[in-house]
């Protein structure tokens, strides 16, 4: 009996060192010397959900992993053979054992998976903020579907070729493929505390639209046009990454856009320069610079 | 279906070397034969993994001794192009090369005849075939390393338009195509054996209920194999229509082709990817649901829940693949009814899981190496498992997908879990196999040497992946944000060559014991299953008469039993 309390006082001291330590890395970071423990810094109004459902997975799932842990550590030492233990004979093959199973097994079933479900279906199809600000959900967004572009929503194509990303924005006339379009290679620019509707192609094979730093990926496939929409919080002016996150052949490792969030005075500046460059470089020999498509309204 | 009376012919014994061991129709050298071919996978796949590992720790330093060996060119550094058809082949080889042919062509065609008291499989010579289909997929993948371009570099699950011929082109990948469908070939085979021995050669007296969990395991293993694996071969076929004869099935529509789309290849992949998950754990469960009760002297608790929780688990498998591909932009509806069947999969997981503990909860646990595997897939398991759920829900998957959280969970799942059920097999079933016993101390070393490093090892790769480092990147040069990480891969390496080093203590003990281990007794471990009355190795005939069923296979302790703890399947009325 002795030797089951000293087992069952260690694992709880092991499980409340790794809780503590766990509370005290959550403690957030800046992106450049962040924690190695952590996501890179959550720009995004809406990444929240997906860290604190993270958080609430992980303490579920922790608790239940602490718990068997525990029954399977005072099982191999309390009912060892070698210390005398005598074996029940008991064929748990009841109902009322049966029942027990299933009962308890519904009620974690409702508790952890029922909260995964319908916090996702919240995340996806629309929520209520800590604000108390309505937000669209990942698959809600309104702007999507209508054919008007809307002065709250930046709209960005984005073409994935192998190893780089193209961006076209629609510039002054508010239509895609045409001369005044702003085009970069590898430089994706917004302006924060913006809506931003990505349409996705790829030229070649399938890429995935990784911004880390807003917790969404969508992948870019050819032949076929994807959709993803984020919004930055104010305040997060800087420099992060576009990863591509789908296997696109050798030099995918390095396959990787610079993301510049920028202020609405970077943003008006840097538009206005960029469509002077944009239109310097214009070529209408060049069919493939043309690469940008009709923005049809497209459901999430 | 009544079980076949069979009748009490014993054929001939076989004479000659290659009838005797090459192609041998017994089910147990068939058996053997895909174990020592899986564990020479195994080596290759693990070998792999170990220069994967250094090249992501220590980028730009040879790895040692066998960098210089195989990559002469590059002065022993894995070049970041090959480094693609490394990580693409780890994962081909440890599958379809390794785990298959140990757990499923291995111990499934070694213990289905034996357990449930027939002579041998319902169609032997198919079941030979069978083997030599799969050599033949073994020899058409070693193969591929040496045509020009190399072997197949687009990941395991070789996406389209990345695996077609203007992307990948040369006879690399498809050589995988063709090695896939004799691999796929092999298990079919394989599936309709093992389904008809299972439902039609049982002793008479052994129904449905007193089969051992092992037989459940890998009985259910066939029928997704059976069921999913053509799935697989179809995609294949249409792939190779593709790459050699100009087919457009997975094309994308532009420029002017109509009709294919890239998008098919990741539904019937997945269709079949994700019963395979499936069918490489099944066996692992039923095993460890057995070697639970032996080892505690327990029943196994809640035997026909567990089992009916095992084909619940098989029937939803089919219909959970789509949480694969929630970021390639299907309907939400479509995306959240795959959601919500793969949380379902929880509850009869839950209920076998809980069954395991309670076979263990007031028993007499011998801690024999066997024992300690089974206890380990319990715990990894439990682990991985549970860390499925991250990537279950959507609001978290979109995040943690193609990031080394996913690498992570499946790693737990499959190479801990199944690993160690693989590991439990052997160190129960080798006195059986062979007629010798491995020895128990460096079988327990072995264990704690892999478990500890291997825990290390995943659940980092779990963080590494939460802190936002994506897969199948040959080096972190291009993004500064991962550089702060570098400190864990360099541990993860740390712990997979610690992991690696602990495995040449089973590979001492394998083949040490294998010609000079003490000779093993009939029933070592003292267990009631009908293998474990017969003489170890047992002859080629395997039972002199078919022995008539009266008991259970977990009954220990049973009150009527006062002799001893155990009651063989065999005895009669025992007092």
């Amino acid at each position: 009996m002795r030797k089951t309390k000293i087992a069952l006082f260690l694992c709880w001291l092991v499980c409340a060192c790794m809780l503590s330590t766990g509370v005290v890395l959550a403690q957030n970071s800046q992106d450049m010397t962040r924690s190695m423990w952590l996501p890179p810094l959550d720009i995004s109004k809406d990444g929240y959900r997906s860290d604190s459902l993270f958080m609430i997975v992980t303490y579920m799932t922790g608790v239940l992993f602490i718990i068997m842990t525990g029954i399977m550590v005072v099982a191999s030492i309390k009912f060892r053979a070698s210390s005398g233990a005598k074996a029940h004979y008991d064929r748990g093959d009841t109902k009322k054992d049966g029942m027990k199973g299933l009962i308890i097994s519904t009620v974690i079933f409702l508790a952890v998976d029922g909260t995964l479900l319908y916090r996702s279906h919240e995340d996806l199809q629309g929520y209520t903020d800590r604000e108390g600000n309505k937000r669209a959900g990942v698959w809600n967004f309104p702007e999507a579907t209508k054919d008007e572009p809307h002065a709250d929503v930046l709209r960005v194509e984005v073409l994935a070729q192998q190893w780089a990303w193209n961006f076209r924005y629609a510039g002054a006339d508010k239509l895609f493929n045409t001369p005044d379009d702003i085009v970069t290679l590898n430089d994706f620019r917004v302006p924060e505390n913006k809506k931003v509707l990505v349409q996705l192609r790829s030229k070649d094979v399938i890429h995935s639209f990784f911004l880390a730093n807003c917790r969404m990926k969508r992948d870019a496939n050819p032949g076929e046009t994807t959709r993803m929409w984020f919004e930055t919080k104010p305040g997060t002016a800087g420099e992060y990454k576009v990863t591509c996150a789908e296997m696109c052949g050798y030099a995918h490792y390095l396959m990787s856009a610079q993301f510049h969030v920028l202020t609405d005075a970077q943003w008006t500046k840097w538009e206005a320069e960029a469509t002077k460059w944009s239109e310097i470089a214009y070529d209408a020999t060049k069919p493939d610079q043309q690469w940008g498509w009709e923005w049809t309204p497209k459901r999430m | 279906m009544e079980p076949l009376i069979v009748d009490d012919h014993i054929h001939p014994e076989p004479t000659s070397f290659l009838a005797k061991y090459v192609f041998s129709h017994d089910h147990k050298t068939i058996g053997k034969q895909f174990i020592f071919t899986g564990l020479f996978g195994l080596l290759v796949g693990g070998v792999m993994a170990m220069i994967i590992r250094w090249t992501l720790a220590y980028p730009g330093e040879p790895f040692p001794v066998l960098g210089n060996l195989l990559f002469s060119d590059t002065n022993g550094i894995l070049s970041n192009d090959r480094y693609a058809m490394f990580f693409t082949m780890h994962g081909t080889i440890m599958i379809f090369f390794a785990i298959t042919p140990i757990l499923i062509g291995g111990f499934g065609n070694f213990t289905i005849p034996l357990l449930i008291g027939a002579r041998d499989m319902a169609f032997p010579i198919l079941n030979m075939l069978s083997f030599w289909a799969y050599f033949i997929a073994v020899v058409l993948l070693g193969l591929s390393f040496f045509v020009p371009g190399g072997a197949s570099a687009g990941g395991w699950v070789a996406y389209p338009p990345l695996a077609s011929a203007q992307f990948q082109p040369g006879w690399g990948h498809t050589l995988w195509l063709l090695s896939i469908y004799f691999v796929g070939t092999s298990s079919i085979m394989g599936a309709i054996n093992y389904i008809t021995t299972v439902i039609r050669f049982r002793a008479p007296g052994m129904g449905w209920f007193d089969m051992p969990l092992t037989i459940w395991g890998l009985w259910l293993t066939a029928i997704l194999n059976a069921l999913f694996i053509p799935v697989l071969t179809g995609g294949a076929i249409l792939m190779l229509l593709d790459r050699l004869f100009h087919t457009n099935f997975y094309a994308p529509a532009t420029h002017g082709v109509k009709g294919g789309d890239p998008i098919l290849w990741q539904h019937l992949f997945w269709i079949f990817g994700h019963p395979e998950v499936y069918i490489l754990i099944l066996p692992a469960w039923g095993i460890v649901s057995d070697l639970l009760s032996f080892f505690a002297r327990k029943p196994a608790f809640g035997y026909r829940f567990t089992a009916i929780s095992m084909v619940a688990i098989t029937i939803l498998s089919a219909v959970v693949y789509g949480h694969h591909m929630f970021t390639t932009g299907m309907t939400p509806m479509l995306s959240e009814s795959f959601m919500t069947l793969t949380m379902i999969i929880s509850i009869p997981a839950e209920i076998f899981f809980l069954n395991w503990l309670h076979t263990i909860w007031h028993g007499s646990i011998r801690f024999t190496s066997a024992m300690w595997f089974a206890l380990g897939v319990v715990f990894v398991f439990g682990l991985g498992g549970l860390t499925g759920l991250y990537l279950a829900a959507i609001g978290t998957d979109l995040y943690l997908h193609d990031t080394y959280f996913v690498v992570g969970h499946f790693h737990l799942t499959m190479a801990a879990a199944v690993l160690f059920g693989s590991f439990a097999a052997l160190y129960f079933w080798f006195p059986k196999m062979f007629g010798r016993m491995m020895n128990e101390t460096l079988g327990k070393l072995h264990f704690w040497t892999s478990i500890i490093p291997l825990t290390v090892l995943f659940c980092l790769m779990l963080t590494v992946g939460y802190s936002g480092m994506h897969r199948r990147i040959a080096s972190v040069e291009a993004y500064p944000y991962l550089k702060v990480l570098q400190p864990m891969n360099v541990w993860i390496t740390i712990s997979a060559l610690a992991l690696g080093a602990a495995q040449v203590l089973f590979v001492i003990n394998f083949f040490y014991s294998l010609f000079s281990g003490p000779k093993a007794p009939k029933n070592p471990w003292d267990v009631g299953t009908l293998e474990w009355s017969l003489e170890s190795p047992p002859p080629y005939y395997n039972f002199k008469e078919i022995p008539p069923v009266h008991y259970g296979p977990h009954e220990f302790n049973n009150p009527n039993s006062k002799s001893k703890d155990w009651i063989g399947q065999w005895e009669k009325d025992v007092k």
